[in-house]
């Protein structure tokens, strides 16, 4: 497989931007306070020190996946029932992004057809997407890391027009240690998905320079999330962007330009769709990754469809009864959730500091 | 191998599908215009939209609107009455051959009745409807929005874009939903264009009616409520304290009338900031503009140093005087239409938290605004 | 050679009656040449063969003398093989070599003076350059490898000969240099090559189908080019060259994307031009995939989009088609892929007549009879004009093809459809590997050296190393003075 340098940087930015920046925006837009930014920070902060964890983890055994010496870290029990609960997650999270997807774009641009088409669409690429061979994955990555840096950029500078500057002067005047703590541990669970990034082995080494390329690609996603809050806040202002189910949809839409510029928010979404892709087809390949272990690489064939059928039809039933799934979303449950599987990896570190800093890993 | 099952897969697909949301574009209209009135019966509302014809547009070449009338128009417009906007929406729909796209929408104009009661109606609607745009530009009419769907286009083909220009050019106001919307929901209040309706004073056919459809001033509101309206001076003011005015006029007189100068300022800036103070807040609007002469009639056919002199301080004054009115109608009628409270809010929001409640009140009776003008002479036109 | 081995080769050659075979007497033993007139060079065989013969007979030496000349191979001036098995004897006459028997012997001599019939080196006539060489291959194998020695003139320039075909024995060579090519390639088409029992191969796309049966794409695996310059380009880029004898054309592989999306034009004009050019390129080739399936897909799911006024033009030029608008983009746009057939294949004196009927006719007939509307007439035009811009035909036959599948998600399922089948493609030309390299390198994987010869062609005084996308060794391309 052709690696280079900043590869790893390229694939994690994609990886973790593509939920972040779409999604989380309306989160930390919703508490309408002006230092989401303190959040922000926070977050990323707490991140890197999740994804130390998560690479030393992950160092102990160069050359090995870590589904595979896990369990000479825990325990085998321990660590069967860690991959079973990842796995789940993983493929709950696959329905999670069908459902938003399908949600944000149907509800603005395919309004009459059914979810479970564009679920089934969707699906259908992200089978295709899995099956490929990983190295392609990344590659993939590799690509689409600069039409999604141009067309960011491109958005920042057309819509900076229309934002009121008058109101950065918030930004330093509010800061609420209490609120920013909790938004912190908000962001944390979007951007600390530090745990799949263990599956990156054998393909991918982790050698000493992993620590500076995954900061640096945090950093990145930290300035994207930041700028496209600040966007959406400076020219939505902290009270009607609360009450906007998309705000940055609505951001794009609500300028004054009249020509193609205007509108072109669905060719926007359509870039940052490919991010998703990705997003969903590397988890259904961890989820592969993790079923195999557990089944002893039985089975292999159909693993890909039958996981990503699973998930549709988890979307599917969620796209039946969009309360639930709201509910469900944006629940302090599910922030629980995602923020104990990121914590992972900082349970192994404990563990493997406490019981092998003497002796090495055998 | 995959390529193939995926392949198979999508080609069952689309025989099953419908294509549930293709529309073909000669199955459309594109509502370029709204207007919504209270209807006879109260509480219902009566809704007009008006929309070009694409039928009509066929030869490649649209035919102007001038001709006013009769069945060579280029656009068309329905008006339906029912309890709520969506439902007038429904029934404006099921009499037409095509479906109606409000993504396309330029200029919506709400009556002065409607304004006054059921602004609130409209706003929540715009943010709802995921197929409207928020830059919608917002007009108010000085009696029934219907007439002003009577207009007759001269320099453009469809009212909508006469409506859209105005908005563009801003030469009054160009206040959009988005500005409106903003303002509700942080309890600020804001500004639109207030029109003007009449007969065409440039009738070519005397037979057939041509109206003119102009910009008279502004209507306040704060929140979702009305409350009053400016003229034509006032609300050009109000635009240049808000930061985007477009080429303000002045004309100047001293020596007793004898000497006037007329200065157009081709730039042109607003800028508003809060200071603390230990009797509150006291809020600055900072005029800056940078003026060209275009009429000079100096009596005393000073040198130019001290006739620059003099010119600026006039229209500083003058600039000042004339915002001062605006404003001070503003508060009478207890419109926050420079959003001077979010300006608070940013800056100091220990204090902003004590008065937010009752800012209303507070802005109507108590809020201290202080204008300054710094002009400067770009140009003396083209003679000496 | 006896009776006997004379009556084998007769029957192997019998009913073909333009075999000669001419006998001389030298030293009362006969010797007998079994040959084809029309594919032996007859001067070679008057003078260097039939000549000395007949001297033979008239020089005072005798026939025992003669055989240890014959052996030592200084009896005549062109060098001679033995050939030991008999029913070999016939094939080595239709390939054209001349055969000796000699009375008494149980194995042959031949020389081989065969000259086939070929045109002279002409013009390229498909890859055109404005600045630079202009030859092009011809049919005739060994011209090419004598247009290919001109280029480079290096020891470590290596060829290995096949001989492919059960009817044809075609001579197939691969190129390569010594140093600078991956050696798995070479190894993997050495495999497939001795592998290869076929009864003929007649052009050179017949032996690319066979390297590559194994992998599914309708993206071309080789690069077809008809330039020598070509060739030794990517020769000293570590790149392995195949040359087949009746093919004015030569294979060249690894391959990717964006090598196939560059022509030798690029080089020979300034940089600043061939980086320009090539950008436009780039631009349009996309175009020439993805507009007709965004303009259907546009108008039809997503109008606002499109600006109002641009928006009023389309729709009233749309009014009283009775077709929708994928029909009508599909109405188009195989009519104007029949019409391009036509004009490939069409003898040129009528070839003139066709382009206007097609163009003029067609296109504004059609508009004006109702049945498509102008706006779809030139985004198919826009979209023809841009699929010829790319400057390997069989790239440009994959982008032809592939805008079909894209058209017709387009018009069924709108954008969506457009981005899931962009991004589909997008992941098979990540996955596709050719011979091991990837296909889209340096997009996917980010091999930023690279980039210096793919959208922009950098001055070549800062190319200094080979892309390692063709070569692993030797990465120096040129001295720093």
């Amino acid at each position: 497989m052709r690696t280079t340098k900043w590869q790893l940087t390229r694939f994690a930015f994609i990886y973790l931007n593509s939920q972040a920046s779409i999604f989380l925006v309306p989160t930390l837009i919703s508490s309408p306070t002006y230092q989401s930014w303190m959040a922000v920070m926070g977050g990323t902060l707490l991140s890197i020190g999740m994804m130390f964890c998560a690479v030393y983890v992950g160092r102990l055994k160069p050359g090995q996946a870590w589904v595979d010496f896990g369990s000479s870290i825990v325990g085998k029990w321990v660590h069967k029932v860690v991959i079973v609960l990842l796995l789940c997650w993983c493929i709950y999270y696959v329905s999670l992004d069908l459902e938003n997807f399908v949600l944000f774009f149907g509800s603005n641009y395919l309004r009459g057809t059914p979810p479970w088409f564009i679920q089934l669409l969707i699906g259908l690429v992200i089978m295709y997407t899995a099956k490929l061979r990983f190295s392609s994955l990344i590659y993939m990555t590799d690509g689409l890391f600069l039409l999604i840096i141009s067309a960011s950029l491109f958005t920042v500078f057309l819509f900076v027009q229309e934002v009121d500057l008058n109101m950065l002067p918030a930004l330093l005047h509010y800061h609420d240690p209490f609120v920013a703590a909790k938004d912190s541990w908000i962001v944390t669970s979007w951007v600390s998905e530090w745990i799949v990034f263990l599956f990156l082995v054998p393909e991918l080494k982790l050698d000493k320079h992993v620590y500076k390329k995954l900061t640096m690609a945090s950093l990145l996603v930290m300035v994207s999330i930041l700028t496209g809050w600040l966007l959406t806040l400076l020219s939505l202002g902290a009270y009607l962007g609360p009450q906007i189910q998309y705000p940055f949809l609505e951001m794009i839409r609500s300028s004054t330009h009249d020509n193609i510029i205007g509108n072109i928010d669905p060719l926007l979404i359509g870039i940052w769709s490919s991010s998703l892709f990705i997003h969903s087809a590397f988890l259904i390949y961890v989820a592969v990754r993790c079923l195999s272990s557990l089944t002893n690489n039985k089975g292999k064939k159909y693993m890909v469809q039958t996981l990503t059928l699973i998930a549709l039809v988890i979307a599917f039933l969620y796209s039946q009864n969009v309360a639930v799934y709201d509910r469900d979303y944006n629940s302090a449950v599910a922030i629980w959730i995602w923020f104990g599987v990121d914590c992972l990896p900082v349970f192994y570190f404990i563990v493997a500091l406490i019981r092998f800093r003497k002796r090495p890993l055998e | 191998m995959n390529l193939l099952k995926l392949g198979i897969a999508l080609m069952l697909m689309l025989n099953l599908t419908g294509c549930w949301s293709k529309v073909e574009l000669d199955e459309l209209s594109f509502v370029y215009a709204v207007y919504l009135d209270t209807g006879k019966k109260p509480g219902t509302v009566e809704l007009s939209i008006s929309s070009p014809l694409t039928n009509r547009l066929m030869n490649g070449q649209q035919s102007g609107g001038g001709d006013g009338g009769g069945s060579n128009k280029t656009y068309a417009k329905v008006t339906k009455t029912a309890e709520t906007v969506t439902d007038a929406l429904m029934l404006i729909q099921k009499d037409l051959t095509r479906n109606i796209s409000l993504a396309k929408i330029k200029a919506v104009v709400v009556g002065k009745e409607y304004a006054s009661s059921r602004m609130a109606e409209l706003l929540e609607w715009m943010k709802r409807e995921p197929s409207l745009p928020l830059g919608t530009y917002v007009f108010a009419a000085p009696g029934r929005a219907q007439m002003i769907s009577k207009l007759t286009p001269t320099f453009e083909t469809l009212p909508g874009e006469v409506l859209m220009k105005f908005g563009q050019n801003n030469y009054v106001l160009g206040t959009t939903i988005k500005q409106c919307l903003i303002a509700e929901a942080s309890g600020m209040g804001y500004a639109i264009n207030y029109l003007s309706f009449g007969n065409n004073p440039n009738d070519t056919v005397p037979a057939m009616p041509e109206y003119w459809v102009g910009m008279q001033g502004a209507m306040l509101f704060q929140k979702d409520k009305m409350r009053g309206t400016v003229g034509l001076q006032d609300a050009r003011s109000l635009a240049w304290a808000l930061g985007h005015p477009q080429d303000p006029v002045m004309t100047v007189t001293w020596d007793e009338g004898k000497s006037r100068v007329s200065a157009v300022f081709f730039t042109s800036k607003g800028s508003r900031t809060v200071r603390m103070t230990e009797n509150g807040p006291v809020f600055y609007v900072k005029l800056k503009g940078r003026a060209s002469l275009v009429y000079k009639k100096d009596i005393e056919r000073r040198s130019k140093t001290v006739f620059s002199r003099i010119v600026i301080e006039a229209l500083e004054k003058k600039a000042v005087q004339d915002l001062n009115e605006a404003l001070q109608k503003t508060k009478t009628a207890g419109a926050d239409v420079l959003e001077l409270g979010l300006l608070m809010e940013w800056n100091y929001p220990k204090e902003w938290r004590k008065i937010r409640d009752r800012w209303e009140d507070y802005y109507k009776n108590h809020a201290e605004i202080r204008v300054k003008a710094n002009f400067q002479i770009a140009d003396y036109g083209t003679e000496v | 050679m006896d009776a006997q081995m004379l009556e084998t080769i007769k029957k192997q050659l019998a009913g073909s009656s333009d075999i000669v075979y001419q006998v001389f007497q030298v030293h009362g033993h006969a010797c007998t040449l079994i040959y084809i007139p029309s594919i032996v060079d007859p001067r070679s065989l008057q003078v260097g063969i039939s000549e000395i013969l007949k001297k033979e007979s008239n020089s005072g030496l005798d026939w025992p003398q003669f055989l240890e000349r014959l052996e030592r191979g200084s009896a005549f001036s062109i060098p001679s093989l033995k050939c030991f098995d008999i029913t070999a004897a016939a094939d080595l006459v239709v390939m054209g070599n001349v055969v000796l028997g000699m009375e008494g012997f149980p194995f042959l001599y031949y020389f081989d003076i065969t000259k086939y019939q070929k045109r002279a080196v002409s013009e390229s006539q498909n890859e055109l350059v404005v600045i630079g060489p202009q030859e092009a291959f011809i049919e005739d194998i060994e011209t090419n490898l004598s247009l290919l020695r001109h280029k480079i003139k290096h020891p470590d320039l290596k060829m290995k000969h096949y001989s492919i075909g059960k009817y044809t024995k075609t001579d197939v060579y691969v190129l390569y240099i010594e140093g600078l090519y991956k050696p798995e390639v070479l190894e993997e088409i050495d495999r497939k090559l001795q592998d290869l029992s076929i009864d003929g191969i007649l052009g050179i796309s017949y032996l690319a189908e066979h390297i590559t049966y194994d992998v599914l794409t309708p993206f071309p695996l080789f690069q077809y080019t008809e330039r020598p310059d070509s060739v030794a380009a990517s020769l000293m880029e570590g790149r392995i060259g195949l040359l087949q004898d009746g093919t004015p054309s030569a294979l060249l592989t690894p391959v990717t994307l964006f090598s196939l999306l560059q022509s030798s034009e690029d080089y020979y004009q300034s940089y600043f031009a061939g980086s320009w050019i090539r950008i436009v390129r780039f631009v349009f080739s996309i175009i020439a995939l993805l507009l007709p399936s965004l303009y259907v897909a546009i108008t039809t799911f997503h109008a606002q989009i499109i600006p109002s006024n641009l928006l009023l033009t389309i729709a009233a030029a749309r009014e009283n088609i009775p077709f929708s608008a994928l029909t009508e983009a599909l109405i188009m746009e195989l009519t104007f892929e029949a019409l391009r057939e036509a004009g490939t294949r069409i003898p040129k004196p009528v070839g003139q007549t066709v382009s206007i009927i097609g163009a003029i006719v067609i296109g504004q007939a059609a508009v004006m009879a109702g049945i498509v509307s102008a706006p779809m007439v030139i985004v198919v035009s826009i979209t023809g004009i841009a699929s010829y811009i790319i400057p390997h035909l069989e790239l440009g036959l994959t982008f032809r093809l592939l805008r079909f599948p894209l058209l017709i998600l387009g018009g069924t399922m709108g954008l969506i459809g457009v981005f899931t089948a962009a991004f589909v493609l997008y992941g098979h030309l990540a996955n596709l590997r050719s011979f091991g390299t990837p296909y889209m390198q340096p997009i996917a994987p980010f091999v930023f050296q690279d980039w210096k010869d793919t959208l922009l062609r950098v001055p070549s005084t800062k190319m200094n190393k080979r892309s390692d996308a063709f070569s692993k060794r030797d990465q120096r391309r040129q001295r720093k003075k």
